[in-house]
């Protein structure tokens, strides 16, 4: 059905046209061009009224406004629609733009699934069902799994725009593939997420396992305490980590460090406090007898590890442990599968895996140095390679590391107000354009810009909900405030008949 | 040589803005206000058709390219007809008289087609401008249904208050005497002779809305007449202007940007001299 029909200077990448009706942003369209039918987003859409403009007071606007209901060609609607390439090469996962812009007069049609379907929802394996386009409802959209693992995602958005609900619907898709996912869960957000054999577990540190600096973190050392962190690093030796009783035996190791070492007798003092203090704290967490704390994920399947317990100190301790096993042991695997010796005999994960790190921008900070940012970065790097794909998940895209975060391949971009963060999007992200990064205020809940590896072409997508999710969702306040009067009533209530008014009397 | 120019604007200003005081101004505005008669006029339905036509030239090194256009259409956007000439050369005849020409065919194609005809201009001009044979035309048309008006949103004329000694038109008097709706009483010219014979309003459709001068054809028009044509033309207009004249304005408008394409499509954009003309 022709809809429109491109009007005033063409380029091989956009084009402005007039169209019967007023189309949406976001709206797939099809350019039929002398060389061949073209795929267009509308990235603009302008409707406006001859008899409505330059109005100077309300008594014009409303005389205006009856005139113009009256008069059929009152209305413009007019769009700018970005060029994508030819349909049929897009159809076959090529995006290859014309030489020759389409002609003035050229008409608009509207795009078909039959034209949409096979660019947005291909039937392979890879491709996983995550909603439908925005403006093009009937169509499915898709994304690439594998392009996920290889070529990392960053999931951005305001809070309670949907972000907790795209990882679950990700981490849905992951098992049904079984595949291997690893979600650091900042604030107990996936504990209940419905997955066939989620692990959920608490993620520890194994103290024995640190170097000391770490142990001084994690023990809660402040960092210009130099004395106390030398006292720790003297004290925290090999036979210390191997010790049956690996507390006991640290706190010996720095007592005798304070009286055998002069001037070192108070910082060892407060060494041991810190030690003691950490060990009643932080008891559920710091497990020398947990073994490598890596063990308690499990292969081909959705595990979900706590850091909700965890200072943000220690949870950086923790995430950048955690990266570092897991890059190495993907590099074993890798290594052992080409046939070379390894220094350790086994390795835990033999296929890909893809690890969430949520709160990115609190882990992987812009202008800081994080032991979990340098981590986060090599995964980055060196993941596509080894079979490890990295996901982060923000609300505040300006403060995450601008390296890091231009180095995710794909981005989920939610409805985001903050001209910080948009632009700190636009600048990781190429293939937004100006049009597409304006849209982001306006995207409402399970709203979502995908651009990137992971699908065809960049498109504006209402993500699935996902279905008995408990998750991420905000406080029914008034509700609870309302039962917890009710219970306090009862109480009274109950207790008061207990009381016999004549003893009251006396 | 603009700051000498403002100099003499500040001596001058006791002088030049005497027009809008004095006695004498006081006394026109005084008889304004005696001659005007309130209405707030009501809505009516009616099927209004508005005319207006335009024309344009440029010109190089003894070439002219000329277009003229005129357009009748509804409120509603509808095309009754359009109607246009163009050529490159000496327009013959000239490019007034054609578009006037145009105007009355429009109006022609437009009386069975609307309840109310409104031209943009003057019966005046019409009068004064043109050849014989055109008002012949122009007047048959007019009288074959008595439904066509000239509106015009500014007048020069003199003719009600130049006995008064009066420097600006008539129209510049009415606007400073009243600012609530309704009309001037009806003016009839006999000065031009019989089968012109003008009858002539100021009216304000609006509250505090510029004023529109109305020119019916010919003297048998009374209050009552009037205050319909009010009614109908109230409906659709904008801060007091028929909106079917503001459609046909701006629909049949030749700007030098359409006379740029014109030479663009006569392909005389490359000839010495076109290109600064048209700048």
């Amino acid at each position: 059905m022709n809809i429109g029909v491109v009007i005033g200077e063409a380029k091989p990448t956009e084009v402005t046209a007039q169209s019967i009706r007023p189309l949406s942003v976001g709206e797939y369209v099809i350019v039929d061009s002398q060389n061949g039918k073209l795929l267009g987003l509308v990235e603009r859409s302008i409707v406006s009224s001859d008899a409505l403009t330059d109005i100077r007071n309300f008594d014009e606007a409303m005389e205006s406004k009856e005139v113009a209901e009256l008069n059929t060609r009152d209305k413009n609607y007019k769009v700018k629609i970005g060029i994508l390439g030819f349909l049929d090469k897009l159809q076959k996962g090529q995006a290859i733009v014309p030489a020759v812009p389409p002609l003035p007069g050229t008409s608009i049609l509207e795009a078909t699934q039959q034209d949409l379907g096979m660019i947005f929802a291909p039937r392979s394996k890879e491709w996983i069902r995550i909603g439908s386009l925005l403006r093009n409802s009937e169509i499915e959209a898709k994304i690439n799994i594998n392009r996920i693992v290889s070529r990392h995602i960053g999931i951005l958005a305001m809070t309670g725009m949907g972000k907790s609900n795209l990882v679950s619907l990700i981490a849905k898709q992951v098992s049904s593939l079984q595949g291997t996912l690893i979600i650091f869960d900042y604030h107990n957000d996936y504990t209940n997420l419905s997955v066939p054999k989620i692990s959920v577990t608490d993620a520890k540190i194994n103290p024995r396992l640190l170097q000391a600096d770490k142990l001084a973190e994690v023990i809660e050392l402040r960092e210009n305490a130099d004395k106390q962190q030398r006292v720790l690093r003297e004290s925290f030796t090999a036979s210390v980590r191997q010790a049956k009783d690996f507390w006991t035996a640290l706190e010996e190791g720095v007592s005798a460090f304070g009286h055998t070492t002069k001037g070192y007798a108070d910082s060892a003092s407060r060494v041991l406090d810190k030690i003691d203090d950490a060990k009643h704290r932080f008891s559920d967490i710091l497990d020398p007898d947990c073994g490598d704390p890596v063990d308690l994920i499990k292969e081909g399947r959705v595990n979900v590890l706590s850091v909700a317990e965890l200072s943000e100190r220690q949870a950086n301790v923790g995430l950048s442990y955690y990266l570092q096993e897991l890059l190495n042991d993907r590099k074993d695997s890798y290594w052992a599968k080409k046939g070379r010796k390894l220094s350790r005999n086994t390795t835990k994960f033999s296929s890909p895996l893809f690890v969430i790190i949520e709160e990115a921008h609190v882990f992987i900070p812009k202008g800081e140095h994080t032991d979990t940012k340098y981590w986060a970065s090599k995964v980055a790097r060196e993941g596509r390679k080894f079979g490890i794909g990295l996901g982060i998940v923000s609300q505040r895209p300006r403060n995450i590391d601008p390296n890091v975060l231009s180095q995710m391949g794909s981005l989920a971009i939610m409805k985001i107000v903050q001209d910080d963060d948009q632009q700190q999007i636009a600048s990781a992200a190429e293939s937004l354009s100006k049009d597409l990064l304006t849209q982001l205020s306006s995207l409402n809940i399970g709203d979502a810009v995908l651009v990137g590896q992971w699908v065809n072409l960049p498109s504006i997508v209402h993500v699935d909900e996902v279905k008995g999710k408990a998750i991420g969702s905000d406080l029914d306040a008034v509700a609870e405030w309302s039962e917890s009067t009710k219970y306090k009533e009862i109480a009274a209530e109950s207790t008061q008949g207990l009381i016999q008014k004549d003893l009251l009397m006396d | 040589m603009r700051n000498t120019v403002y100099l003499d604007a500040l001596k001058k200003r006791e002088e030049t803005l005497s027009i809008l005081k004095g006695q004498r101004f006081e006394q026109i505005v005084q008889e304004a206000k005696s001659n005007w008669i309130e209405y707030t006029p009501q809505r009516q339905d009616s099927v209004i058709a508005g005319i207006d036509s335009s024309y344009n030239s440029t010109k190089f090194q003894g070439l002219e390219l000329w277009v003229v256009a005129a357009v009748s259409i509804k409120s509603d956007g509808t095309i009754i007809t359009e109607l246009h000439n163009q050529g490159l050369g000496t327009p013959n005849p000239e490019l007034a008289a054609q578009a006037s020409k145009m105007e009355i065919d429009a109006c022609a194609a437009s009386v069975d087609k609307a309840d109310l005809v409104t031209i943009d201009g003057s019966l005046y001009s019409q009068f004064l401008t043109r050849q014989a044979s055109l008002i012949a035309l122009l007047t048959a048309t007019v009288k074959k249904k008595n439904n066509v008006v000239f509106i015009s949103k500014t007048s020069v004329t003199k003719n009600e208050f130049g006995k008064f000694g009066s420097l600006a038109g008539d129209i510049f008097y009415y606007n400073h005497a009243v600012q609530r709706p309704g009309f001037s009483k009806i003016f009839v010219d006999k000065d031009l002779g019989p089968g012109k014979v003008i009858s002539s309003v100021y009216a304000r459709l609006r509250d505090s809305t510029p004023l529109i001068k109305i020119e019916l054809l010919g003297s048998d028009h009374d209050e009552s007449e009037i205050r319909s044509l009010l009614d109908r033309l109230y409906k659709n207009s904008v801060s007091g202007y028929p909106y079917a004249l503001k459609l046909a304005h701006n629909n049949c408008k030749i700007s030098y940007s359409d006379l740029a394409r014109l030479v663009s499509l006569y392909g005389l954009g490359n000839e010495i001299g076109s290109r600064e003309v048209l700048e």
